[in-house]
């Protein structure tokens, strides 16, 4: 595989859930190794279900996925496989209660990879000090904070050694004193080149991080841009709208100013 | 009361209680064996399967077991099946018993928020590995209530085994009244027995509920 080919691809993607709801409309998208992807947009756009279906945890009902050339879009995928190659962190951590932190590292490891148990231990070890949590190494999920759990699940995905890593909305739970723990840990991903579709409502971190945001509303893929351009001069009007629910201004300046919410004619862009 | 025949009759009563136990022990294993395929075929929701265990679950938890004991020592010999007393009790208890831990494992399993599985799953386990590793063991904690109250009712729907001619401690009671007259004795035997068996185990439970209560998982 060369570098420069696109590791992951969609190719008008569909997706119906089973209650009606169409939240995929044709999505296509190329992702390259290394690369950084921020997925975002308003709430119900289809952003998570774009990460779900590239898990296989929805299938879909159109178009292609393609990983590293292989399609994984049809029913013979072994997903087991693939999964071990293309890790998820849920927005809520989703760690396995019964099991300290040290065995909820393990279990992937040693159940479906029947890895080496001294040398996954090792591993398991050197990841929870690069995240700053060598002492929490025996404490039970409920013992941990919010961050602290998140930061956990993002190693426990590592620890299958994943090429790409989807991260669905994984500070959306988090107090905001503890987003940037757990984000200082996916930059430092990024810096060491791993392939990351980010799903996000953290602006500037999407900004930070991103080397191209992708911009969907209504199942569809509306805008993909660089970042800097992306938040300074978007060229649709729907992701400009989006852009200016992050924006505030105080009350009692220009109350006449009119319909500054509805985003129509309001040309000036977010800061990021 | 007659305390030398009390005494003279605790042996016997000791025999049967052993019976009682040992149908109750081998019954309740083939119940959590049973309830545990039934619920793992409802989790998957195995077509045709599931239907299958959700007529069997609606058969036995809507009859009563004297009525199954019948169908089974009385109505089955005349399919040609023939079995023995202490088969029949076996088979009927598990009949009975499978249904009821099917319930509650699988009401526990679906008190385990299905993400759980998917991260499972995302790790690259299989199904059966999920739900192995991941969903039974924190949904048993959930279950533990459900499952010691299980045992307890069996053991005491086995108190109906006399009518199929297991000498259990019915049996020997009615036997005793039968043939001696000693009624109170009879029944201050029956009671005492009942209780040295289900009191210890009664109280285990408890022990073993407190024990995993602080599974609260999650936050």
């Amino acid at each position: 595989m060369t570098d420069d080919k696109a590791v992951l691809q969609l190719r008008d993607v569909d997706k119906t859930y089973p209650t009606g709801v169409h939240a995929l409309r044709g999505v296509s998208l190329d992702v390259a190794r290394s690369e950084v992807i921020a997925i975002v947009g308003p709430s119900g756009c289809g952003k998570s279900t774009l990460l779900r279906c590239v898990n296989g945890l929805e299938p879909i009902q159109g178009g292609t996925i393609t990983f590293d050339g292989d399609v994984i879009s049809d029913p013979k995928t072994k997903w087991q496989k693939v999964r071990q190659r293309i890790g998820m962190v849920f927005q809520s951590y989703e760690l396995f209660g019964h099991l300290t932190v040290m065995k909820n590292l393990l279990l992937g490891p040693s159940v479906v990879q029947h890895a080496d148990a001294a040398d996954a231990r090792t591993r398991a070890a050197a990841l929870l000090e690069r995240v700053g949590l060598a002492d929490r190494a025996d404490a039970l999920p409920r013992q941990l904070s919010g961050g602290q759990k998140q930061r956990i699940a993002i190693v426990r995905a590592l620890m299958m050694q994943p090429e790409v890593l989807l991260l669905d909305e994984i500070t959306a739970s988090l107090d905001p004193e503890m987003v940037r723990e757990v984000l200082d840990v996916v930059l430092e991903l990024a810096s060491e080149g791993m392939t990351m579709l980010i799903v996000t409502h953290e602006m500037s971190f999407a900004r930070a991080i991103a080397d191209r945001v992708v911009f969907m509303d209504a199942g569809r893929v509306v805008e993909v841009a660089e970042p800097e351009r992306f938040f300074t001069a978007p060229e649709s009007a729907r992701a400009q709208q989006f852009l200016n629910t992050f924006v505030f201004e105080a009350p009692d300046k220009d109350v006449a100013a009119g319909p500054a919410l509805d985003g129509a004619d309001v040309g000036e862009p977010a800061e990021g | 009361m007659d305390f030398g025949f009390i005494r003279e009759s605790i042996p016997l009563y000791g025999e049967a209680a052993l019976l009682t136990v040992r149908i109750g022990a081998v019954g309740i294993v083939l119940s959590l064996l049973v309830g545990l395929v039934c619920a793992a075929i409802q989790f998957f929701r195995i077509p045709l399967l599931r239907q299958l265990v959700a007529a069997y679950v609606e058969l036995s938890r809507n009859t009563p077991l004297l009525v199954q004991l019948f169908f089974l020592y009385f109505g089955l010999p005349k399919t040609g099946v023939v079995m023995s007393s202490e088969l029949c009790a076996i088979v009927g208890l598990t009949f009975l018993g499978g249904s009821y831990m099917a319930e509650a494992f699988r009401s526990s399993l679906e008190a385990i928020d299905s993400i759980q599985f998917q991260s499972a799953l995302s790790l690259g386990m299989t199904r059966g590995q999920a739900l192995g590793h991941v969903m039974l063991p924190q949904s048993l904690a959930l279950a533990m209530p459900a499952l010691t109250a299980n045992v307890i009712f069996l053991l005491k729907e086995t108190s109906v085994m006399s009518v199929i001619a297991l000498p259990d401690l019915v049996y020997v009671a009615k036997e005793q009244i039968g043939n001696t007259y000693n009624t109170s004795e009879a029944l201050v035997l029956l009671v005492s027995f009942y209780l040295l068996i289900l009191l210890p185990i009664s109280l285990g439970a408890r022990y073993l509920e407190r024990r995993v209560r602080y599974a609260n998982f999650g936050d």
